[in-house]
C-alpha cells in the first residue's frame, strides 16, 4: 500500500529513454521541441508516466494506460509541481488535449484558452491550462491600469534584444498611425539581454512619445506558455500551432481589455520563426476583427537594422558603427560597465534574438 | 500482563492516505515515521500531519508510536514537542547508542509535558538500537528511564556497522537479537524485532517471524499491512496450547480459592512461570480471534 | 498579517489535499476549491481553511485547494503547513498555539 515513487530526469542517453518514447507514442503525444528536461515517473521501479518541463510549463504528458484511474497522474504531477515552485516560479502552465482537460481540472488546473487546427483530413487541438485560478485575471487586472479613453489603439509586441533605431522607427511609425500605442515587452528570459534591461531601453528609447505605454508581456503574450517555439532557432511542426494559440489569447483577452484595434509588425527579412509568426498574424488577426499593419524596416548601408547585427558589433566593441544603429540611450548602456555580463554571454552564445 | 506488541505498523508520516487507513489492518501498534521516510523538505509537513492525526483520529485502542528525528538534527526537539502536545503514547528514538541519548530525550519530553499541561511521565519511550555500540549498551539503555516500554533492533544500519549484509538465515543478527532480547527481559520491557523489507517474500518473512518468536521477541515492525496476519498467525497459540493453558489457569484459580499453596494439574505440580506462560497464551489467543 | 512568500503543502494523492497559498491581487482572502465531494462538503472544507486563515489573521491571500478526499485533520494539517511555510516559520512552530486552534 505504500508505493515507492520516484521522479527521474531522463535524457536520450538514459537506458529508459526508449520506454519514454514508447509511452509517448502509445498515448499519441509528441515530445515537444522546446523543453528543458524530461521526467520519467516510476512507481515500484516501473515507468508509468512522463512529462517534460520548460521553465514553468509542463508538456508532453503521458501516462501508462494501465494506471489510469489510480491517481498516478496526481502523484506524478504533485512531484513535478514542487520542482517547478522550488525553482521560484509563481504560476504553472500545462499543455494538454481537450479530452484530458477534465482530469487536469480535477487536479486543480484552470483553462486559459484552446485552439483547434483543422485540415482536410486531420484535426488537432491543444488546450493551455494554468495552476493559478487568478493568473490570467490578475494580468488583465494589471492591464486595466493602462486603459486609455481613446478608441483607435494599437499594439506592438517586441523582444528588442537590444532596442535599436529600427525598433524606434517601427514604434514611431505605429504611434503615428493610432491614437495610443501599447508596447508589450516579451517577458521570457531566452535572450542575451535580460528582460529588465530590454524593458528599460525600450522605455528610454520611446520617452519622447506621449501616446505610448511600455508594458510587460507577462505570461500570456509570446511567453513560454503561449508560444514556446518562438524562442527556437528553427521552425518546428508546432510553431504554427502555437502562433495560432498566441494570437487567439491576444484576441480573446488582451484586445478587449485595452480597446486595441490594430497590431503592428516590422517586416522580417532574417528570421524564419518570426516570419512564419507574422504570416500567421496576417491570416488570423482579421478573423478576430483586428487589423495587421506591416511596417517596412529602415535600411542602412549595412542592410536592415537588426538586433543580431548590433550584438555582433557589441562583441567587436565597434562603437562607431553602433552609434548609427542604436539610439543614444542604448548606446549609453552599451558603453556602461553593465555591458560586461552581456558581452560574456555573447561570447559563448549563438542566440537568435 | 502487559500490552501485546506483536505488530507495529510503520506509516510514513507524510502519507495522508496511509494515515487514514492505518487502524483498519489490526496491528497492535502504529508507528508514524518522521525520520528516514521523510525528505528534509517535508519534515515540517509530516509533523503537522501526524500531529493532527494523533490528536483528532480515533485509532481505537491501538498504541500510537512516533519515530522522531534524532536530537542531532534540527527537527528532533520540534518533533518531540509536537508529539507530546498531540498526545502520542510512545516516542520512539532512532539510533540509540548510550544512556545519555535516552536521558536527553526524556528531559525534553518532561519539559513539554509541563508546557502542555500533561502529567509528567505520561508519554512513554521506545529506543531503537541500530549500531554495535548500542547493542553493547543494550541493558544500560533499557534501564535508563522508567518511561521505556521496549527496545527494538534496527537491522539495516546495524549490519552496515558490522560490515556485513543481511542474509536469509539472519545469522549475522543472532548475537544482536539475543543480546537485545536478554537486555529487554532483564529490564522487564518489550523486545521488538526489525523490519523485513521484501513484502513479496512471504515465505522468507514467515521463517523470520518464527525465528524471532522462538528467540523470545514480543513482536516485529511491519512495513506493509499484508505482513500483519502472517505475524499474528505465527504468534497464535495452537488449540492444544490454549486448552492446556485454560486448564492451568482453572487449576491455579481453584487452588487460590481453596487457599492451597501448591497448584497441581493431572498430578503434575505447576509453578509460577507455567501459570504466567498460560496467561500469556490466553491473551494471545484472545487477540488472535 | 501578510504572507512572506508563496507556498505549497500536501499532494494530489488520494486522501490528501494540496494547498497553495499566494498573495492575492485583492486585499481580501479568496479560496478556490476543487474537490470530488464539492457538492456535499465544499462549504465545510472552505470553512476549515478559512478558520486556519483567521487563526493566523492572514489577509490578502489567495488559496487554491485541490482536495482528493482528505479527512478534516489532513485539511487542517496541510493548510497550517502551507501557512507556516508562507510565513517562513515552518521549523520554529509554537505547538501551544497550534493546539488551541
Amino acid at each position: 500500500m505504500c508505493i515507492q515513487s520516484e521522479l527521474k530526469i531522463l535524457s536520450p542517453d538514459s537506458k529508459e529513454w526508449e520506454d519514454i518514447l514508447d509511452l509517448l507514442e502509445k498515448s499519441n503525444i509528441r515530445l515537444d521541441d522546446a523543453i528543458d528536461c524530461t521526467f520519467g515517473y516510476f512507481e515500484d521501479d516501473k515507468l508509468i508516466g512522463t512529462a517534460s518541463v520548460q521553465e514553468n510549463v509542463i508538456k508532453s504528458i503521458a501516462l501508462d494506460s494501465n494506471v489510469r484511474g489510480t491517481n498516478a497522474l496526481g502523484r506524478m504531477l504533485s512531484d513535478i509541481m514542487y520542482d517547478v515552485y522550488e525553482r521560484g516560479f509563481k504560476n504553472i502552465f500545462l499543455f494538454t488535449k481537450p479530452d484530458a482537460v477534465n482530469s487536469f481540472s480535477n487536479l486543480g488546473f484552470y483553462e486559459v484558452d484552446r485552439i483547434e487546427i483543422k485540415s482536410d483530413t486531420t484535426s488537432e487541438a491543444v488546450v493551455l491550462m494554468e495552476k493559478n485560478p487568478e493568473g490570467l485575471k490578475s494580468y488583465l487586472k494589471l492591464l486595466k491600469n493602462f486603459k486609455v479613453t481613446t478608441e483607435n489603439n494599437g499594439a506592438i509586441i517586441m523582444n528588442a534584444n537590444p532596442f535599436t533605431l529600427g525598433h524606434q522607427f517601427l514604434i514611431e511609425t505605429a504611434a503615428n498611425a493610432c491614437d495610443f500605442l501599447y508596447i508589450f515587452v516579451v517577458r521570457a528570459e531566452h535572450s542575451t539581454f535580460p528582460y529588465d534591461v530590454r524593458y528599460d531601453l525600450i522605455a528610454q528609447g520611446t520617452a519622447h512619445l506621449n501616446n505610448v505605454y511600455v508594458i510587460s508581456g507577462g505570461d500570456y503574450i509570446i511567453s513560454n506558455a503561449t508560444f514556446p517555439n518562438y524562442f527556437l532557432k528553427s521552425k518546428s511542426s508546432a510553431t504554427e500551432f502555437q502562433a495560432a494559440l498566441d494570437v487567439k489569447i491576444f484576441a480573446d483577452y488582451i484586445v478587449d481589455t485595452l480597446g486595441i484595434k490594430r497590431r503592428f509588425v516590422g517586416t522580417e527579412p532574417y528570421c524564419e520563426t518570426t516570419n512564419s509568426y507574422n504570416d500567421k498574424l496576417k491570416e488570423l488577426l482579421p478573423q478576430y476583427g483586428i487589423e495587421l499593419i506591416e511596417i517596412q524596416r529602415i535600411e542602412t548601408l549595412q542592410g536592415a537594422i537588426s538586433a543580431s547585427l548590433v550584438r555582433a558589433l557589441i562583441l567587436d566593441q565597434n562603437y562607431e558603427l553602433l552609434e548609427k544603429l542604436v539610439p543614444k540611450s542604448t548606446l549609453d548602456f552599451i558603453k556602461s560597465p553593465k555591458i560586461k555580463a552581456i558581452r560574456e554571454k555573447l561570447i559563448d552564445s549563438d542566440s537568435r534574438h | 500482563m502487559g500490552r501485546l506488541r506483536r505488530t507495529m505498523l510503520y506509516v510514513p508520516g507524510n502519507n495522508a492516505g496511509m494515515m487514514a487507513d492505518a487502524m483498519i489492518y489490526g496491528a497492535d501498534s502504529i508507528m508514524f515515521d518522521l525520520e528516514d521516510s521523510i525528505s528534509l523538505k517535508e519534515k515540517d509537513a509530516a509533523r503537522h500531519l501526524v500531529y493532527q492525526a494523533v490528536k483528532n483520529l480515533d485509532f481505537g485502542g491501538v498504541e500510537l508510536v512516533c519515530r522522531v528525528n534524532g536530537l542531532d538534527s534540527p527537527y528532533g526537539e520540534n518533533d518531540i514537542e509536537a508529539m507530546v502536545a498531540a498526545g502520542i503514547h510512545v516516542i520512539r528514538l532512532p539510533k540509540t547508542e548510550t544512556v545519555e541519548d535516552i536521558r536527553a530525550v526524556e528531559q525534553l519530553i518532561a519539559k513539554y509535558e509541563v508546557k502542555h499541561n500533561i502529567e509528567v511521565g505520561t508519554v512513554k519511550m521506545m529506543a531503537a538500537i541500530e549500531s554495535a555500540l548500542g547493542i553493547i549498551n543494550a541493558y544500560s539503555i533499557a534501564t535508563a528511564s522508567n518511561r521505556l516500554i521496549g527496545i527494538a533492533i534496527g537491522a539495516e544500519d546495524y549490519v552496515t556497522n558490522l560490515k556485513t549484509t543481511r542474509s536469509a538465515s539472519g545469522v549475522e543478527l543472532l548475537y544482536a537479537r539475543s543480546q537485545l532480547l536478554n537486555a529487554a527481559r532483564a529490564a522487564g520491557i518489550a523486545a521488538l524485532d526489525t523490519v523485513f523489507s521484501d513484502v513479496d517474500d512471504s515465505e522468507g518473512f514467515t521463517k523470520e517471524v518464527k525465528l524471532i518468536k522462538q528467540l523470545g521477541f514480543d513482536g516485529k515492525s511491519v512495513i506493509n499491512p499484508r505482513q500483519i496476519p502472517i505475524v499474528h498467525q505465527v504468534f497464535k497459540p495452537t488449540d492444544s496450547e490454549i486448552s492446556h493453558a485454560q486448564a492451568v489457569i482453572k487449576a491455579s484459580d481453584e487452588a487460590e480459592i481453596k487457599g492451597l499453596g501448591v497448584v497441581s494439574l493431572n498430578g503434575k505440580m505447576i509453578d509460577k512461570p507455567i501459570v504466567e506462560r498460560a496467561q500469556r497464551i490466553i491473551e494471545l489467543a484472545k487477540a488472535s480471534r | 498579517m501578510k504572507i512572506i512568500k508563496p507556498s505549497i503543502a500536501g499532494t494530489l494523492d488520494s486522501c490528501d489535499i494540496q494547498i497553495r497559498i499566494e498573495e492575492s491581487v485583492d486585499q481580501t482572502n479568496t479560496i478556490y476549491l476543487k474537490s470530488p465531494v464539492e457538492k456535499q462538503f465544499g462549504e465545510h472544507i472552505r470553512s476549515l481553511i478559512q478558520n486556519m486563515l483567521d487563526k493566523y489573521a492572514l489577509e490578502g491571500v489567495l488559496v487554491h485547494a485541490v482536495d482528493k478526499g482528505a479527512l478534516d485533520c489532513t485539511i487542517k494539517a496541510r493548510t497550517e503547513s502551507a501557512i507556516m511555510r508562507a510565513m517562513a516559520n515552518e521549523n520554529s512552530v509554537d505547538w501551544s498555539v497550534i493546539a488551541h486552534g
